[in-house]
């Protein structure tokens, strides 16, 4: 081998493709955005210590053991193996596992996107930027939770059901066991069977039907429904997941599930692709597919109806949309700007196949994970990546660590997580994060006493609340601080702690 | 030949339905500030432009760019009471729409179809204040745009310069029609660039005219009292930071709310005949959607312009598919042929004045449920009774029987009412966003919301009143610190020292 051969030989072995250094930059900025990730949401503390007991005893418990509300009631673990997961994460690398492992499930969903959106289109430049515009709209969600799961397999689904529409695939059996793991995972598996429905329809509209394709795209939805049932409390992740969406008031009341505010610049990359959808299409010369206009406007509509649908709409409108551009340039030919766009893809086109790629995205995944578990700190903030203190009370439960403080405690709900991760089992909460398991009748209590309703000590009394744990600026606060029956125990720049005087 | 011929009784029945959708009881929270300084304005011979009606930003100048509406709704007001301003209103809503069907092409009836959708979107923001003036108004525009590019008439182009002049006494959104005319020069240069304009685009000479009369149009807004002022009010909005807290009109879209909901089915809509048509959507349309769909999504009070400008485009496509699976149809299933064929020989057969009864019947039906529509919603005891459960009317009867001076602190939402009904109470704040700014209104939310800071916020403005809602978290606090319930009934309360 000569010297010029053996160059070419490296640099194809370590030069990056431009998916990978996609996948490199998407896995980078998840990392280094660590400390947001995990102190947005406040239920990283309850999956942690789920995900842990399930390890312990081996067991997935089917009724509730972290509230004294709830204690005991029937209970639907449909994030039990993501709990696991993130757990496992924690047991090896501590809160830093966690989040490499969110960064990794993340950075592997986008580069799937990028994958299909150039497998349609044939454009890199195309599925590159249209990838990296989907992550920035989906960023919002990048969070340590089980939703980052439902990202992955929405990918993996659409990726596959694709090839059954393009006939490039005639087995259906993948589907079901994707179905097994992802209903296991998240309880948002019902978008896999929500999308196989509308490209279901689409092919069914279409004039020129190919029915080989037909009959097995008609085996995937019953197939898939079966296998969803395949987990710990069966029909019952269906009633959960169905019941807690057909409930208008907790729908309203859990903030994932509001519809975007375009007002927060942070929604703004998912306004450009919404744009980017009407330029497109209404630019568009041809027909399009029912099946991927079915796509297009049903996650549209949901992704504006909550704001937690739009990394769905993102891995499936962006690969669309893609192939919608790719095919508009192309007709385009002959003006200037299109023919030199035109010109540098296909340079990049033969660049990239030049290179086999790999190396980069390994290294990056490895040496971060060996530098984080050897107390590296890879966030953009400096912070590492710790439950922050401005946002949850941290210092108030280094002190009930201490204190004796007994009975039942009324806490603040995105605080219900973080607690149970600090003091679980000594201490139970009043709530927590999972609205679908505590139901409307308690959160609307939770919601009385929090905004000081009339009867909100009616509760207090029910529930038998010795001790109160609050932000120190609410409207509850402002009342337990005037009232001679609390004593204010502990105060700090975020939390104040009120115990219950002998009456 | 009947007397109203088909093509003229769909639009002519539709309008009449939009007009009774529109035609409802004049009451909103901004309408009672607008009447009384146009009253003011024609009380005094001039623009009212100094502000007397609060105590925050009382003798500061105001740019009151609504002036001319203000005085019209004033003048409706004296003339006709409150059926004269649901009439103009439905008038407005009416008018704006009728210029997005003139651009429609295809059957009537598609035409009508799109046209409903679009006012069941646009309807949101149908209320009696100078806003309305702003969806007239660019209704016209557009449609003196579609017609120039149509018949390629530069008479119609003159006539930009004298719309902005007026849109600029009338609204404040006179910058809606000129991002409308940045969208429509931005459409035609994109399919020129992109060589998709299909032969009958404008000319380079053409887009450099509608070019030189936009930048005309911008120094025609300047024809107005406040000169250059004017310029700055579009900016002055929306730098108020704190305005999506406070009006829910400036927030982005609530779809689990249903009345929101046509804003989504229509742009859904227009996604889908836009991708089974086939048939592409010309840039001086298209871009101006987008940037009217942005502009919606970003503020539902946008729901309006957003409808007028896509209703067009709406039909257009929806009858290239219609017609496309018509012709596949037609082609595709004998019975289908036979089944058009019939029902076009049952129509020519159809009794001419069969045709006439039917059709005058239904206007005159459509006529009377108009009449009684506009009745019903200005029935006095029922304004009354909708005045006293949306405003304070019983506490500022109260008020005006204590006979004291007082600097009061109220609900944003009530300012207006205050302004009309109790001249002689400054109010803290009230619907001119502009006025007040983001130091006021941050204050203001400080005190409604019971931030810690509340009681500081009312002693440093020295108020000694506090009119809120009876649920408000205030009336809790305000207890324990001194203050005192003085009224209360079931809209409203009043807190003293």
């Amino acid at each position: 081998m000569n010297l010029k051969n053996l160059s070419q030989q490296i640099s194809k072995i370590f030069l990056p493709r431009l998916g990978e250094v996609f996948f490199t930059a998407v896995f980078a900025a998840a990392i280094g955005l660590g400390p947001q990730m995990m102190n947005v949401d406040g239920d990283l503390g309850r999956h942690i210590t789920l995900g842990n007991l399930i390890l312990e005893t081996g067991k997935v418990p089917t009724r509730d053991v972290f509230s004294f509300s709830k204690i005991g009631d029937p209970l639907t673990p449909h994030e039990w193996l993501s709990d696991v997961f993130f757990a496992l994460s924690h047991q090896v690398a501590g809160l830093d596992g966690v989040v490499w492992l969110t960064a990794f499930v993340l950075a592997l969903s986008f580069w799937l996107v990028y994958r299909q959106s150039l497998n349609l289109s044939n454009m890199s430049i195309l599925a590159l930027a249209g990838a990296f515009v989907g992550a920035g709209a989906a960023s919002l969600h990048w969070l340590t939770r089980p939703h980052i799961f439902t990202i992955l397999f929405t990918a993996l689904w659409t990726i596959e059901i694709e090839k059954v529409r393009l006939g490039l695939k005639k087995g259906w059996l993948i589907f079901p066991v994707l179905m097994t793991i992802w209903a296991n995972l998240h309880g948002a598996f019902i978008a896999g069977l929500v999308i196989w429905a509308l490209v279901f329809l689409g092919e069914f509209f279409e004039k020129k039907k190919n029915w080989n394709q037909l009959r097995v795209l008609i085996w995937i939805g019953p197939a898939s429904l079966l296998a969803s049932l395949l987990n710990p409390d069966g029909l019952g992740i269906w009633k959960t997941g169905l019941g807690f969406l057909g409930n208008q008031y907790l729908v309203s009341h859990t903030a994932e599930y509001l519809p975007p505010d375009f007002q927060n610049p942070a929604f703004w990359p998912f306004l450009v692709v919404i744009g980017l959808s009407i330029l497109i299409l209404g630019l568009s010369q041809r027909r399009v597919k029912y099946a991927h206009l079915f796509l297009l406007g049903s996650w549209t509509a949901m992704a504006l109806y909550s704001a937690r649908n739009i990394p769905l709409f993102i891995i499936v409108a962006v690969p669309i949309l893609c192939d919608l551009a790719a095919r508009l340039l192309k007709e385009s030919r002959g003006s200037r700007l299109v023919d030199a766009f035109l010109n540098i893809q296909e340079k990049i086109a033969l660049t990239e196949n030049t290179t086999r790629g790999g190396f980069v995205a390994v290294v990056s995944i490895a040496g971060t994970l060996i530098l984080l578990m050897n107390g590296a700190q890879l966030d953009f903030q400096g912070t590492g990546n710790n439950f922050s203190s401005e946002v949850f009370p941290v210092e108030a439960v280094d002190w009930l660590e201490e204190s004796d403080l007994e009975g039942n405690g009324f806490n603040y709900f995105p605080w219900g997580g973080y607690l149970l991760y600090r003091r679980w089992p000594e201490q139970l909460v009043f709530i927590d994060g999972q609205t679908d398991f505590y139901g409307e009748d308690l959160t609307r209590a939770y919601e009385k006493v929090i905004t000081l309703q009339p009867g909100w000590q009616q509760v207090f009394r029910e529930y038998q609340i010795k001790w109160v744990i609050m932000p120190a600026n609410s409207p509850l606060t402002a009342y337990l601080d005037d009232s001679l029956n609390w004593d204010l125990a502990y105060q700090d720049r975020l939390t104040n702690i009120y115990n219950l005087l002998e009456e | 030949m009947p007397w109203v011929e088909e093509k003229k009784l769909y639009p002519i029945l539709a309008l009449i339905l939009i007009f009774i959708m529109a035609v409802r009881m004049p009451m909103d929270s901004d309408m009672w500030w607008h009447l009384r300084a146009g009253e003011e304005s024609l009380a005094a011979g001039h623009v009212y432009r100094i502000d007397t009606f609060s105590t925050t930003r009382t003798g500061e100048s105001w740019i009151n760019h609504s002036w001319l509406s203000q005085v019209l709704m004033a003048s409706l007001f004296r003339l006709g009471d409150f059926p004269a301003l649901s009439i103009w209103v439905a008038a407005c809503a009416v008018i704006s729409l009728g210029f997005a069907y003139l651009q429609m092409k295809g059957h009537p009836l598609l035409r009508v179809a799109a046209l409903i959708l679009a006012a069941m979107v646009a309807s949101v923001v149908w209320s009696p204040r100078p806003q309305i003036m702003s969806l007239v108004m660019l209704g016209l525009l557009s449609w003196i745009l579609f017609s120039f590019r149509k018949q390629r008439k530069s008479a119609y182009l003159l006539s930009l310069p004298v719309i902005f002049a007026l849109w600029g006494n009338l609204h404040g959104g006179y910058v809606l029609g000129l991002i409308y005319l940045v969208g429509f020069l931005a459409g035609e240069i994109l399919d020129k660039g992109l060589f998709l304009d299909g032969g009958d685009g404008l000319s380079w000479k053409e887009i450099s005219l509608v070019a030189a009369l936009t930048v005309i149009s911008v120094f025609a807004v300047l024809i107005n009292p406040f000169g250059l002022d004017m310029w700055k009010i579009p900016f002055n909005t929306i730098g108020v930071e704190t305005l999506q807290n406070l009006i829910n009109e400036w927030s982005s879209p609530d779809f689990h709310q249903a009345f929101q909901q046509p804003f989504l089915w229509m742009l859904l809509g227009l996604l889908a005949v836009v991708g089974v048509s086939g048939k592409r959507i010309k840039g001086y349309r298209l871009v101006p959607i987008l940037l009217f769909a942005w502009a919606a999504l970003v503020a539902r009070r946008n729901f309006g312009p957003f409808a007028i400008i896509s209703a067009p485009a709406l039909a257009d496509q929806f009858q290239d598919m219609l017609q496309s699976w018509i012709h596949k149809a037609r082609q595709s299933f004998s019975f289908f042929e036979q089944f058009m064929q019939g029902a076009e020989a049952n129509k020519a057969s159809f009794n001419v004045m069969g045709r006439n009864l039917i059709n005058v019947t239904l206007i005159g039906l459509l006529l009377v449920a108009t009449g009684i529509k506009t009745v019903q919603v200005n029935d006095p005891g029922l304004i009354s009774r909708t005045e006293r459960e949306m405003f304070p009317a019983g506490a500022v009867e109260w008020i005006q029987e204590q006979n004291q001076p007082i600097r009061i602190f109220n609900d944003y939402n009530w300012g207006g009412y205050l302004i009309y009904h109790a001249p002689e109470i400054p109010v803290f704040v009230d619907g001119r966003t502009d006025l007040y700014g983001d130091e006021i209104l941050t204050d203001y939310l400080d005190v409604i919301f019971c931030k810690e800071n509340w009681e500081q916020v009312l002693l440093s403005y020295d108020l000694d009143r506090i009119l809120v809602r009876p649920d408000s978290c205030l009336k809790r606090l305000s207890t324990a610190s001194g203050w005192k319930e003085l009224y209360q009934d079931q809209t409203s309360l009043v807190l003293g020292k």
